[in-house]
């Protein structure tokens, strides 16, 4: 198994941005993970961080991240059970949107896994002030 | 009143308000003249100066989360708020605002280099108004 690694999502189109760093790192699920969230496919999520600024939805963004690309993980561990187990999470709230979670554990995953690009289409719009996703396949959830 | 696409400032009288939110720390620093200022990126994006909030509603959700953070109202002379070297993100179109955030932001690729004294752009929760160090004499503590 791959030591920590870092991947940092980005993705600006206008005054503000999304930029998310993200430190995770992937170990044999043995069961000492007793919060770890199962997500199917032999893949969990659980975290290090000893005093987590992360809100249930946060947490939920990122399981519904990293869930849709289960399947593609458990491909890559010849479906050993493994956990994801995040050790930080920095962003700067002018320039963050919970979706971007989503998107950085993908991208993390991608790059820790070695899988395929995922190719998110982001565009922003300015009457909501938000930034809208389209995810490839089925939206994470 | 509005001379073509350039509005005209007619009268100037009075002040304007902004709220910045900053821990006891910060806060003591700012009331005895500011110096150090933070540099990081992530505190600091368009330089060392003062980072604020346009309404005292914005300042207080950005302070919600944060333990021991207080919000420091200050008020600078129209005047002189008309006088500073400016630029308002939020007034360009999504394209010109990308380009600029990423020539002048040290969170987007740029060196902050701008020369600038007041900024104003639309964040994900609000919008931030900066203050260049080079002008906080005019800052009204």
């Amino acid at each position: 198994m791959a030591a920590s690694s870092t991947y940092t999502y980005k993705v600006l189109k206008s005054s503000w941005g999304i930029r998310i760093a993200l430190v995770a790192e992937v170990v044999p699920d043995d069961g000492s993970f007793l919060h770890a969230i199962y997500l199917g496919h032999g893949v969990s999520l659980a975290q290090s961080i000893a005093d987590s600024r992360l809100s249930a939805a946060e947490i939920e963004m990122l399981s519904a991240g990293l869930r849709s690309v289960a399947v593609e993980i458990a491909n890559v561990t010849a479906q050993k059970p493994v956990v994801v187990v995040l050790n930080d999470v920095q962003f700067v709230e002018s320039d963050y949107q919970v979706e971007g979670l989503a998107a950085a554990i993908i991208g993390w995953a991608t790059a820790q896994f070695g899988l395929e690009e995922h190719d998110i289409e982001v565009s922003f719009n300015r009457e909501t002030n938000r930034y809208d996703f389209r995810w490839p396949g089925a939206e994470p959830g | 009143v509005v001379a073509g696409t350039t509005p005209v400032l007619v009268h100037n009288c009075g002040t304007t308000d902004f709220y910045t939110v900053q821990g006891p720390e910060d806060a003591t620093r700012l009331s005895s003249g500011g110096h150090p200022f933070p540099t990081s990126p992530e505190r600091a994006h368009f330089g060392s100066g003062v980072y604020a909030w346009g309404n005292e509603a914005d300042a207080a959700a950005y302070a919600a989360n944060k333990s021991g953070a207080q919000i420091m109202r200050f008020a600078v002379d129209n005047n002189a708020l008309a006088g500073l070297r400016q630029a308002h993100v939020g007034s360009m179109t999504d394209e010109a605002a990308t380009q600029f955030m990423e020539q002048n932001s040290l969170l987007w690729g740029g060196d902050a280099s701008h020369g600038l004294e007041y900024i104003s752009r639309p964040t994900a929760r609000g919008v931030e108004h900066y203050f260049s160090s080079d002008i906080f004499h005019l800052l009204g503590f």
